[in-house]
């Protein structure tokens, strides 16, 4: 049993480290300042000159844009949800049965989707259209994840506030103090699922080798630029695939370990 | 007389909590407020401080007169009157901060001091004041919530007694701790008694035994008997305290 929990463990880190070494050094050999300085120049795809700059600014532009709409719609639901709904309404379990069902649902249903509604209403892909569906796919993660945290909060919490003489909008800093971590972690799943995802984006935000200076534009997104460059049969766009990966993965390293780091700093004092 | 109840009557939804509840508190002193789970002691309690303002579809009539002014209608502002009533409740409910910023905050809210030195200083000797200075003194800074039940609880009180109330409420407040830790925060609520009009709801008979001065013994909403302790314990007028007294029912 013990050997077995072991062999579990050695699979689990073996693929980790594999992963990491891959991307790593595959990436390191074409990675270079020009290659996330610079936008794609007109060779870039047969091996020439340029970077992919472009595909760098668009997922930040699309990630960034999509967590603070997905914040400011999720946090009310959440307070919703949890202050104003009995623990026993209907209406609250059936959200989160929604929100749990779209959790599971594919990215590429998401995309097919915006899609659809894109094509309805005449728009062509852009990265207004990559917002849309980014932030549809992340809002169930957003509300779950923070209504887990939220859930369990010790209501005696408001009682002790207020019985000190503490106003509503006091007694609210409190109350986000206690659950800042969780906030912080479900912006991070979010973040991090939002960033890596290819689907949903291919048909919505579409690709192009310039900065989008417009919502209307196009964007290119990283995920992407690894598909299209892998697809690729010339070996140094291969590889440019992989350093396009090491980027990404360097994003979310960053985001998940910042994040660890700044959760920690708050539940600190949490309850 | 510090707190004069009359004909108070409160609803939750069409539940008729409390019913026509006539009482005095005299200053001073520690009132132990008795009866059975689910008469209504907790809900008395929380209307004393407003608390109660809180649950869905409460309505109350009546009067509550806190130093002669009646709280209930339109009254003081509403903060100030939870300032001078601290409340201690059933379970220790420390907030998600350091052990110093919870004594703080009641401070801090009602920004008591300007200088940060009378600040620490009122901390400090609130901290003295329930036992706790010398248990944490090294470690003010860390967080409130690694202490232990018992000391969270006198922590509790430190915090209500920061913001320097005239009445300490009190529901329960050592029924969640180890014996030890009960007798401590009990010897606590006597030893503040000279300086802070106390209100205590307590399940254990024998603790209103040892510590009232006065007794208020309600059953299902309503006041049965009131009177010094002396006189409810050992000379009811009443047969249901007479019953409830002898254990015929808890």
């Amino acid at each position: 049993m013990k050997a077995l929990m072991w062999v579990g463990m050695a699979v689990v880190f073996g693929f980790l480290i594999s992963v990491i070494w891959t991307v790593f050094s595959r990436g390191a050999k074409a990675m270079s300042w020009e290659m996330v300085s610079q936008l794609p120049g007109g060779g870039f795809y047969i091996g020439k000159e340029g970077g992919f700059l472009n595909a760098i600014v668009g997922s930040l532009y699309i990630v960034g844009a999509s967590t603070a709409i997905g914040l400011l719609i999720s946090v009310p639901v959440v307070f919703y949800l949890n202050v104003y709904l009995k623990k026993d309404s209907k209406l609250a379990y059936v959200a989160r049965l929604a929100c749990d069902v779209l959790f599971g649902m594919p990215s590429i249903v998401y995309g097919a989707f915006g899609f659809t509604v894109m094509v309805f209403f005449g728009l062509r892909t852009s990265l207004l259209g990559g917002i849309i569906v980014i932030t549809l796919l992340i809002i169930p993660i957003f509300i779950r994840s923070m209504d887990e945290a939220t859930r369990n909060f010790p209501r005696d919490i408001l009682d002790a506030s207020f019985a000190l003489g503490a106003t509503k909008w006091e007694t609210l800093k409190v109350v986000l103090r206690q659950i800042a971590p969780g906030i912080a972690t479900a912006t991070l799943l979010s973040v991090g699922r939002a960033i890596g995802d290819a689907a949903s984006v291919m048909f919505t935000a579409g690709y192009t080798d310039s900065i989008p200076t417009s919502l209307s534009q196009p964007a290119a997104t990283l995920p992407l630029a690894v598909f299209f460059q892998l697809s690729s049969p010339i070996p140094e766009v291969q590889d440019r695939a992989y350093a396009a990966a090491l980027v990404l993965t360097i994003i979310v390293l960053i985001l998940s370990i910042g994040g660890r780091f700044i959760t920690h700093r708050f539940s600190k004092n949490k309850l | 007389m510090a707190i004069e109840v009359q004909h108070l009557n409160v609803h939750i939804g069409d539940n008729h909590i409390l019913k026509d509840v006539n009482l005095t508190l005299p200053e001073r002193q520690i009132t132990c407020i008795i009866g059975p789970s689910g008469c209504g002691k907790s809900t008395l309690l929380r209307t004393l401080n407003r608390l109660i303002d809180s649950t869905e579809g409460v309505k109350l009539d009546g009067k509550v007169l806190v130093d002669g002014e009646d709280i209930i209608g339109s009254g003081p502002e509403i903060t100030e009157l939870r300032r001078k009533i601290g409340l201690v409740s059933q379970r220790p409910c420390p907030l998600p901060m350091s052990i110093f910023d919870n004594v703080a905050y009641g401070c801090r809210i009602n920004k008591m001091f300007k200088r940060r030195k009378s600040l620490i200083y009122a901390v400090q000797k609130n901290l003295m004041a329930v036992g706790l200075w010398q248990e944490v003194r090294g470690r003010v800074r860390t967080p409130a919530a690694r202490l232990s039940i018992g000391q969270q609880q006198r922590l509790c009180l430190a915090r209500s007694l920061a913001v320097a109330p005239q009445y300490i409420l009190a529901d329960e407040a050592t029924s969640a701790l180890d014996p030890i830790s009960s007798k401590t925060v009990e010897d606590l609520f006597v030893s503040l008694k000279n300086e802070y009009t106390i209100i205590m709801v307590t399940h254990t008979l024998r603790q209103a035994l040892r510590i009232a001065d006065n007794v208020v013994f309600m059953y299902l909403g309503e006041i049965i008997e009131q009177g010094p302790a002396d006189q409810v314990f050992n000379h009811p007028q009443q047969e249901l305290t007479q019953k409830y007294l002898s254990g015929a029912f808890s």
